[in-house]
């Protein structure tokens, strides 16, 4: 099966809150290593998209497979039943999120905040999850901040850290939801290092909601583009932000150029 | 009778009122979380138990839920002591207001801390006793005084079932030294001692938790 190649695969993904179409049937594969880029206008469903992706929402309709098994329904003598949340968890060990706001736990210091999943859900010793948080913070920069809480850090330093303690979980795909964007101008940097660094040294699939064109050009292996709930466009960034198809996508990439 | 005199004979009363808020304290304590998060479970016929107790305890008189402990029981066949009667009955009423004070803290934790745990692969315990306790923690302190100090004063309703609480004591006392203003007075006084021992200790419990995280005042 073909599917069985792919990281993940979305069909006919549909979301819906009341009468709103969030999601309008998304067919989207994504190969193992590729660094994904999702760009489009406030409101377009790319949130939902990744939230779906993390287990954090329910598609209305449609399906999605990670590396060929369905997320969000499991078989059950050859019949499709509702996932269970031992399948949820067992699915969800391959997916990571970094939250555009961190989400750290502020009653924890960084390293707890890295340790504490390991520790707790992969089971792993407490020696072992520590040097590898050293390791893992020393990477994004952040060694010297191991017993800082969250409220003493920059904003910067927060994303790094979320980026650290998703890492520390060994996803086989990380889930990006522009996590420059409630950053400060010159803090953005920062963190878009760390990032490079990821998309350029790991095969691990990323898939990124960013707003940074320039960025999302240079590390990304493909573009798509969504708008109201559905994928306008898609394919290398060269091509998606030099000589766009189609006029919506072109009229995004000049609004988000002026701004 | 000298101040000092009046004082020490009041001194036994002081006593039992302050067993009865330390014992009804840790059954309130007790009750709140299991009645707290009771209501938050995933199984109903939990929340329902945790709900109709909340109720009964938070819309019925505590007087007269002390009386019934006190009259009531013993003709079903339970006989508890007056100062048992008084710490159950304490805190199975202030627990009930204490389960609203756990499950309030709890639901007012943001939906972005449950998710970052989600997607940290956490089970559901996992989420609420990592994640979603700890902060919660230091949002029920302040409720959690306030319950304390009703719960120490109520303390003085065990005067009704035979307890020589202060209160009682100083019933005893007044008619003793038919000094009305003095004595009831000091009683006023004494019990708002009490309170504000409690509230400075409360205080200090909070600082030091929201000092750790370096997160100032509850917020
Ligand atoms: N829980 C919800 N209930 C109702 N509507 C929702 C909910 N979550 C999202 N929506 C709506 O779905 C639409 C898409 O939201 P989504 O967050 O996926 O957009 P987005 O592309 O990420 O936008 P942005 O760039 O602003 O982050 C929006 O119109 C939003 O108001
Ligand atoms: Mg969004």
């Amino acid at each position: 099966m073909k599917s069985e190649q792919q990281m993940v695969s979305m069909r006919g993904l549909e979301k819906s809150y009341g009468g709103v179409h969030v999601l309008q049937g998304i067919d989207l594969d994504v190969a193992p290593g590729e660094k994904l880029s999702v760009i489009g206008p406030s409101g377009s469903g790319k949130s939902t998209l990744l939230r779906i992706l993390m287990t954090l929402e329910q598609p209305t309709k449609g399906f999605i497979e990670i590396e060929g098994e369905p997320l969000w329904d499991m078989r059950l003598n050859g019949r499709a039943i509702p996932a269970d949340s031992k399948h949820l968890r067992r699915m969800r060990s391959k997916v990571g999120m970094v939250f555009q706001h961190f989400n750290l736990f502020p009653h924890m210091t960084v390293l707890r905040n890295v340790t504490s999943a390991p520790i707790h859900v992969l089971r792993i010793s407490r020696d072992e999850a520590e040097a590898r948080a050293h390791e893992l913070l020393d990477k994004v920069g952040l060694g010297a901040k191991v017993d800082a809480y969250p409220s003493q850090l920059s904003g910067g330093q927060k994303q790094r850290v979320a980026i650290a303690r998703a890492l520390a979980m060994y996803p086989k795909i990380m889930l990006f939801d522009e996590v420059t964007s409630a950053l400060d101008p010159e803090l953005v940097g920062e963190v878009l290092g760390v990032l490079r660094e990821l998309a350029h040294r790991t095969d691990m699939t990323m898939i990124l909601v960013t707003h940074e064109i320039r960025f999302a050009r240079e590390i990304s292996d493909r573009v798509v583009f969504i708008d109201h709930g559905q994928i306008v466009e898609q394919g290398p960034p060269e091509r998606i932000f030099a000589e766009p198809t189609e006029t919506r996508t072109r009229e995004f990439l000049k609004s988000i150029l002026e701004a | 009778m000298s101040f000092f005199a009046l004082c020490w004979s009041l001194l036994d009363g002081l006593a039992v009122t302050l067993l009865l808020t330390a014992g009804g304290s840790l059954v309130a304590i007790g009750l709140a979380w299991i009645a707290g998060l009771g209501r938050l479970s995933t199984h109903r016929v939990v929340r329902a138990t945790a709900a109709v107790y909340v109720e009964v305890f938070r819309g019925t008189s505590a007087l007269v839920q002390l009386y019934w402990f006190f009259y009531a029981l013993p003709l079903l066949g339970v006989h508890l002591s007056p100062l048992v009667t008084g710490v159950v009955v304490l805190g199975l009423n202030i627990g009930a207001y204490g389960a609203e004070v756990v499950r309030g803290a709890i639901v007012s934790i943001g939906s972005d801390q449950r998710e970052a745990a989600v997607a940290l692969n956490m089970t559901r315990r996992q989420q609420l006793w990592l994640v979603i306790v700890p902060q919660a923690l230091l949002r029920m302190l302040p409720p959690a005084g306030n319950l304390l100090i009703e719960l120490m004063k109520a303390t003085a309703l065990v005067s009704l079932i035979t307890l020589s609480d202060l209160t009682f004591r100083g019933m005893i006392l007044r008619a003793e030294t038919l000094d009305t203003v003095q004595v009831f007075g000091l009683l006023l006084l004494i019990y708002f001692g009490i309170g504000q021992a409690l509230i400075v200790g409360v205080r200090a419990l909070e600082r030091r938790v929201a000092g750790r995280w370096h997160m100032g005042r509850a917020t």
